[in-house]
């Protein structure tokens, strides 16, 4: 999960371009030549970064206009506090930490507001696919329906399912994004997807018999 | 039935849909796959596990599919929205006079004034309170001078003739006053002002007068300017 992404956004300038998909440079790298004064140092940073933060930050917060505003105050908190990175750590663990912390804290937020409004998340939830048939229609209803049952879930459950589930992230590396220990990020795993479960099963009619 | 129990079983099951289900003593008996005989064994506890998988993976489908390649377009715009609001971040971050009490130039500069306020205060003969005589301040003829320590600036006090600022008996040289003229003359008579001032008052002949006892003054008897002989 960490080094140049598989594909960078298009339009960038060629010097950020070249260091965000060097592989030769490291996350550090790009830190140390970020405190050196070098701009295109940190806009690589973002390059490499920015999908898979906005990517976490949605499937957490659920709509893509939040995702988008999480996304781009992590980075502002990211180069506020990069005087103060530990260069013996993972640079991935670090940011990580930053978007879902304030993920979660956006969640806690709107989590009343929403109400649960299952045509307000569907909205939100963005599909280039045209409906075509019965088929894609279903899917498309079974998608809003999960979004249901996660904006019912508590926030510290969802932040793991969403880690471990959607981004295939290991416990191991969970635990210190999350700041909990590693046995902890299983209990909330186990019991995320036991939530959900039930929720899904209420949603659907009942478990089938 | 294995030796694994339905409700133990169950237990397991949330970790062993995901794949995350430990390899340890604490298993079971240690293995998964004692989890999994089980399954095969007790419809129960496979439908439950059914269940667990199908949540699971529409909760992976519904996440997987809110990723459509035309959002790559947003991420231009939001590339340069970040940058945008990361230079913000530096401009609102640079020194001004907000900030000024946070450097040590600020501190030196006030700790300069601060002394030079101190030595332009300080008086010129540099003696403290302690080291200066006292003056002789007299508060009644009758009683004892009683002598105060330097209570403001050396000031010569002359006597200002015969005037007496009450309106009561013209030769009364003893009265009421802000610089208590009348107690003055009553020292000058007694030889506790110094010599020459007293010479100087004879010059100017003002006659001693008659000493009377001196008493309170009635505010309503200050009436009218002071008279002069």
């Amino acid at each position: 999960m960490t080094g140049p992404p598989a594909s960078l956004p298009a339009g960038l300038p060629t010097e950020v371009a070249h260091l965000a998909a060097s592989a030769t440079i490291s996350d550090a790298e790009l830190v140390r030549r970020t405190l050196g004064g070098q701009h295109d140092a940190f806009a690589a940073l973002v390059a490499r970064y920015q999908k898979r933060a906005f990517w976490v930050a949605f499937h957490v917060v659920g709509r893509v206009e939040d995702a988008h505003d999480v996304t781009q105050e992590a980075f502002v908190r990211l180069f506020r506090s990069l005087g103060r990175y530990d260069f013996s750590r993972s640079f991935y663990t670090w940011f990580y930490r930053i978007v879902m912390n304030l993920a979660i804290d956006y969640l806690r937020k709107i989590r009343s507001s929403r109400a649960g409004n299952i045509e307000d998340v569907l909205a939100s939830v963005p599909d280039a696919r045209e409906p075509v048939g019965g088929a894609a229609l279903e899917r498309e209803e079974q998608s809003g329906q999960v979004w249901s049952v996660l904006d019912k879930i508590d926030p510290k459950f969802r932040a793991v399912l969403v880690l471990r589930d959607v981004h295939g992230l290991s416990c191991r590396e969970i635990a210190p994004i999350l700041r909990i220990t590693h046995a902890t990020a299983r209990w909330r795993l186990h019991r995320g997807r036991q939530v959900f479960r039930e929720y899904w099963d209420r949603l659907q009619g009942g478990p089938e018999q | 039935m294995t030796g694994l129990s339905c409700s133990r079983a169950r237990d397991l099951l949330p970790l062993f849909v995901g794949g995350d289900l430990p390899v340890g003593k604490h298993v079971g008996g240690g293995q998964p796959s004692v989890l999994r005989a089980h399954l095969l064994a007790c419809s129960d506890c496979r439908r439950e596990a059914a269940g667990l998988q199908q949540a699971n993976k529409a909760m992976r489908a519904a996440c997987a599919a809110a990723r459509p390649a035309v959002l790559d377009t947003m991420f231009v715009d939001m590339h340069a929205s970040i940058l945008t609001a990361v230079q913000a971040e530096v401009a609102r971050r640079e020194p001004g006079l907000r900030s000024a009490w946070r450097r040590p130039w600020f501190w030196a500069a006030a700790a300069v004034l601060f002394l030079a306020g101190v030595w332009l205060v300080r008086d010129p003969g540099g003696l403290t309170l302690l080291q200066r005589a006292p003056i002789a301040t007299p508060v009644s003829a009758d009683g004892p001078v009683l002598v105060v320590p330097w209570a403001g600036p050396r000031v010569e006090i002359e006597p200002l003739g015969e005037e007496s600022w009450t309106s009561g008996s013209a030769e009364s040289g003893v009265g009421p006053g802000m610089m208590g003229r009348g107690r003055l003359r009553a020292l000058v008579d007694e030889g506790t002002v110094p010599p020459a001032r007293a010479d100087a008052q004879r010059k100017s002949g003002a006659a001693p007068a008659q000493r009377e006892p001196l008493r309170e003054p009635d505010p309503r008897q200050l009436e009218g300017k002071p008279q002069r002989r």
